[in-house]
C-alpha cells in the first residue's frame, strides 16, 4: 500500500507534466533548436561568398615594391599577399585617409606604419567586417612579409637559412598511466562540459518545478486533504521522483530527436559541406603554399574524430545518469522544502541564494577545470557532493581522476543524498501545513528536530 | 456478557457497550507544538452513526484534533481508537476529510482529480470511476468530469470537493464548514446528502460555527476551548445542563403587581408589555420550582402561558467560553 500510493502520487506527476503543452514544445523545438543553430551556422559561413578588396598601404615600402615599368605595386616576397576568391589585393604606399577609403573602391584597408614595422601593430580599416578566416589569410601574409622584411633587410641573413632554423613546438600530452595513447585532455574535457552544463540545467529546471509543485499544493490547499491520505514523506517522493521522470524523459527524447535531425540534416548537407570543405582546403593549400601532405596531417591530427572515439561514452552515459539522477535528489529534496517553508514563490528568495551558490560555483568550477585538469580545487569540488555532479563530469574525461576517486565521489553524493532527503522531509512535512508564517532559519531547525 | 452477573458485570458490560458504539475514541490525548499546547487531556467519545458537533472558538485546537484523527500529526501522549482499534494507517481509507480551506488542483480534469484522490484512499480506478459517475449524475454534473476547476464556479468545485469526500464511503466523515461558499439551496442539498449517509450508518464529525446547523443536525457535541474540552454531551443534555431556571411568564396585569408578587423571592431579567398580555422572563433559584413561581404569581395575577427558557447553542456557546475566560 505504501509504494502503491507512491506509484500513484509518481504516476500524476509524471502524467500531468508529460501532456503539457510546453513539454512537449520543449522536448520537440529542443533538437529542432538546437540542431537548427549548428546548420544556421553553417549555412551562414558557407553562405557568405563576398569578395573582399583588400588595399595594403605601404607608405615605408617594407612589404611592396613598384614596378618601373608600369608604374604599379606589386608584393615584395610574392610567395604571400596571393589573391584568392574572395580576396583580391592592391598596393599603394601613397598615404590614404580614412575619408579617401571611405569614398573608395575597397571594403578593407590595412596600413602598414612604423608601429607595424617596429610592434607588430596594424591599423585595419573595413567597411564590411571579414570573416575570421579571412582576418587570419590577411594577418598570416603580412605578418610572413615583415618576418621577412626584418630577416632578409634589418638582420641581413638568407632567409632560406632562417626559415630552417625556425622550428614550432606543438606538444602531444601522453598521461605515463596510459602510454601509447596520446591523451587529448583539453578536448575531451570539452565533452566533459557540455554533459556538466547538461546536469546543471537539468538540476535547475527540474529542482524548480518540485518546488513550484509544492507551493502550488500548498497555496491552493488541496495539501490537507492530501496528507489525510498519504504521509508527506510519500508525497514529496513521488513529487520528487515523478518530476525527475520527466526530465529523463526529456533528455532521452532530445538524444533521441536530435540524432533522428543530425542524421538527416547531415545527409542533406553532406555533399554541400563536403564540397565546401574542399574549397576551403583548396584556397589554403594555394593561399599558403603549404605542403599539402602536411595540410592533411595537421587536419587529421585537429579532427574531431580523433579524439571523439578516444572518449568512452558508454562511462561517460552512466556517469551522466548517476550523476544526474543523483544531483538531482539532493537538489530536488532541498527545494521541496523551501516550496514547503514559503507561502509564495516571491517568498522564495532567501532560501535560494544558498541553494543555488554551489550549483553555480560548480558550473564555474568546471569550466575552469578545462584550462587546469589537475587542480586542487577541482579535485576538491568533484568530491563535494554539493558540486561533483556538475564538476565530476568534467573530472572524469581525464586520464589523471582515478576509478577510486569516481566512486569516493559517488559514495559521498549517494550518502549526502539519503541525508538531505530526511532532512528536506523532515522540513516538508511541518512546513505544508504551516500557513501565513514566514519561516526563518531558526525556525527551519525548530521544524527538524520538531516530531510530529 | 449477560452471562456475568453483579456489579462488575454491570461494569463490564458497560465498558463493552460503550466500546461497541463508539467509532471514535480519544483518551486523555495531548499534542504541543514547541512551548505551546494546543490539545489539554482531551477525551472525546463519537458514538457510531451519530453527527458529531465538534465546537470551539478559532485557535482552540479543533483543527489539531482533526489533524490527529486524520494522522497527518499524532498525539504527544494519549490514545486514539477507531472502532476499539489503536488508529493505523489502515484506517485512513476509512475516513473521509473535508477542509475547512478547500482546494483542489486547478489545472487537473475535474473527474480525473476526484478518482485520483480517491485512488489515494484505496480505491481502485474502476471503482472509483464507476462511483464518480454516479455521484456525477446525483449533482448533475455529468458534463464538468473534463472540466479543470479553473472553469467552474466556486459553488460547482465546493460540489466536487464533498464528492471527492465521500466517494470512498468512509465510516467516519469530518466536515469542517461543509456549508461555507454554499448558497442556501446548495447548503440544503449537502446538509440531505450528509443525514443521507447518516441514515446508511455512516458517522460525522461536524466541525463548524453555524450554530443553527448544530441544533438541526448533531446528535451530540464537544466544544473545546483554548485546547481543553469544556462541554461534551448530547445536545439535549448539554442544553439542560445550561438552562438558568429562567421562564418566560405571559400575565395579565400590570408590571407594578408583578413586582410586588415576585418580591426579594424572584429576579425579573425581562419585560416586555404587550397589548393582550405582558411577557416578563423570570428566574428561579436552583431550590424553587416553577410550581413555587406559579404558585406565588397566581394569587394576583391571570396566567396566560409559562415555559422554560431552553438555551440555543449559540448561547451555550458563549457563555461555556465566557465562563471558561472568567475561571
Amino acid at each position: 500500500m505504501y509504494m502503491n500510493k507512491i506509484l500513484l502520487i509518481i504516476q500524476r506527476e509524471y502524467l500531468s507534466r508529460v501532456k503539457k503543452k510546453s513539454f512537449l514544445i520543449m522536448t520537440f523545438l529542443g533538437p529542432l533548436l538546437f540542431a537548427g543553430l549548428m546548420f544556421g551556422a553553417i549555412a551562414v559561413t558557407m553562405s557568405d561568398n563576398t569578395v573582399y578588396q583588400i588595399l595594403v598601404v605601404d607608405p615605408f615600402g617594407v612589404v611592396t615594391k613598384m614596378d618601373s615599368a608600369t608604374q604599379e605595386f606589386y608584393p615584395r616576397f610574392p610567395d604571400q599577399f596571393k589573391d584568392s576568391e574572395r580576396l583580391i589585393y592592391s598596393y599603394t604606399q601613397d598615404t590614404v585617409s580614412p575619408e579617401g577609403f571611405k569614398a573608395g573602391m575597397y571594403s578593407v584597408m590595412i596600413h602598414v606604419d612604423e608601429m607595424t614595422i617596429n610592434d607588430g601593430k596594424c591599423d585595419f580599416f573595413y567597411k564590411k567586417f571579414p570573416g575570421e578566416a579571412i582576418q587570419r589569410k590577411m594577418a598570416d601574409d603580412l605578418e610572413t612579409s615583415l618576418e621577412r622584411y626584418r630577416v632578409v633587410d634589418s638582420l641581413q641573413l638568407d632567409y632560406e637559412k632562417y626559415k630552417r632554423a625556425k622550428i614550432s613546438v606543438t606538444f602531444s600530452d601522453i598521461n605515463i598511466e596510459n602510454l601509447g595513447q596520446e591523451d587529448k585532455t583539453q578536448e575531451k574535457a570539452v565533452i566533459g562540459f557540455a554533459f556538466a552544463i547538461l546536469i546543471y540545467m537539468f538540476i535547475f529546471m527540474y529542482g524548480v518545478q518540485v518546488m513550484r509543485g509544492v507551493i502550488e499544493e500548498k497555496t491552493n490547499r488541496i495539501i490537507e486533504v492530501i496528507v489525510s491520505s498519504v504521509k508527506p514523506f510519500q508525497l514529496m517522493m513521488g513529487k520528487v521522483i515523478g518530476i525527475g521522470l520527466v526530465g529523463l524523459t526529456q533528455f532521452l527524447m532530445w538524444v533521441v530527436l536530435s540524432s533522428v535531425v543530425a542524421t538527416l540534416g547531415l545527409s542533406f548537407f553532406a555533399e554541400n559541406i563536403a564540397s565546401g570543405a574542399q574549397v576551403v582546403e583548396n584556397a589554403q593549400v594555394l593561399s599558403t603554399g603549404m605542403d599539402s601532405q602536411v595540410l592533411q596531417n595537421e587536419l587529421m591530427n585537429n579532427q574531431a574524430i580523433n579524439w571523439f572515439f578516444q572518449i568512452n561514452w558508454p562511462l561517460m552515459l552512466s556517469l551522466f545518469l548517476f550523476y544526474f539522477i543523483g544531483g538531482y535528489f539532493l537538489y530536488a529534496s532541498l527545494f521541496a522544502a523551501i516550496g514547503a517553508a514559503v507561502d509564495s514563490e516571491t517568498d522564495t528568495q532567501q532560501f535560494m541564494l544558498p541553494v543555488t551558490l554551489p550549483l553555480v560555483f560548480g558550473y564555474l568550477v568546471s569550466a575552469m577545470l578545462i584550462d587546469n585538469p589537475d587542480s586542487a580545487a577541482g579535485n576538491f569540488f568533484a568530491i563535494f557532493p554539493l558540486t561533483s555532479p556538475v564538476v565530476m563530469m568534467v573530472k572524469a574525461t581525464m586520464s589523471s581522476t582515478s576509478v577510486g576517486m569516481i566512486l569516493l565521489s559517488m559514495g559521498i553524493l549517494i550518502i549526502t543524498f539519503i541525508a538531505f532527503i530526511a532532512l528536506a522531509g523532515r522540513i516538508y512535512r511541518v512546513g505544508i501545513l504551516m500557513y501565513g508564517k514566514k519561516a526563518s532559519y531558526k525556525e527551519l531547525w525548530k521544524w527538524i528536530r520538531y516530531n510530529p | 456478557m449477560s452471562f456475568i452477573n453483579g456489579k462488575g458485570g454491570q461494569i463490564i458490560d458497560s465498558l463493552y457497550l460503550r466500546a461497541m458504539t463508539s467509532i471514535l475514541s480519544i483518551q486523555e490525548v495531548n499534542k504541543f507544538y514547541s512551548s505551546y499546547q494546543a490539545l489539554n487531556g482531551v477525551n472525546l467519545e463519537v458514538k457510531k452513526g451519530s453527527v458529531f458537533g465538534l465546537l470551539g472558538p478559532n485557535g482552540a485546537g479543533k483543527t489539531s484534533l482533526i489533524r490527529i484523527i486524520n494522522q497527518i500529526t499524532a498525539p504527544d501522549s494519549g490514545v486514539v481508537k477507531f472502532n476499539g482499534q489503536k488508529l493505523h494507517p489502515d484506517h485512513i481509507s476509512k475516513i473521509g476529510y473535508l477542509p475547512e480551506e478547500r482546494g483542489l488542483y486547478k489545472k487537473m480534469k475535474v473527474g480525473e482529480q476526484c478518482v485520483y484522490l480517491a485512488q489515494l484512499k484505496g480505491l481502485s480506478k474502476e471503482e472509483a470511476t464507476q462511483r464518480l459517475n454516479y455521484w456525477f449524475e446525483r449533482f448533475n454534473a455529468s458534463d464538468w468530469w473534463n472540466k479543470t476547476i479553473e472553469d467552474l464556479s466556486k459553488g460547482m468545485a465546493q460540489k466536487v470537493q464533498f464528492i471527492s469526500t465521500i466517494l470512498h464511503e468512509p465510516e467516519l466523515l469530518i466536515l469542517d464548514e461543509p456549508f461555507s461558499g454554499f448558497d442556501p439551496i446548495n447548503a440544503a442539498l449537502i446538509r440531505d446528502e450528509m443525514l443521507r449517509l447518516k441514515s446508511k450508518g455512516a458517522t460525522i464529525i461536524l466541525s463548524t460555527h453555524d450554530m443553527g446547523s448544530v441544533e438541526e443536525l448533531c446528535d451530540d457535541i464537544a466544544l473545546i476551548n483554548k485546547s481543553k474540552v469544556i462541554v461534551d454531551g448530547s445536545v439535549s443534555e448539554v442544553k439542560s445542563r445550561f438552562k438558568q431556571g429562567l421562564f418566560e411568564v405571559a400575565y395579565r396585569g400590570t408590571a407594578m403587581e408583578l413586582g410586588i408578587v415576585l418580591g426579594p423571592h424572584f429576579e425579573l431579567v425581562n419585560h416586555i408589555s404587550g397589548e393582550e398580555c405582558n411577557l416578563a422572563q423570570i428566574k428561579i433559584s436552583p431550590q424553587q420550582k416553577l410550581n413555587d413561581l406559579l404558585i406565588c404569581l397566581m394569587s394576583k395575577l391571570e396566567i396566560v402561558s409559562a415555559k422554560e427558557v431552553i438555551p440555543n447553542m449559540n448561547d451555550i456557546f458563549i457563555s461555556a467560553v465566557t465562563l471558561a475566560q472568567q475561571s
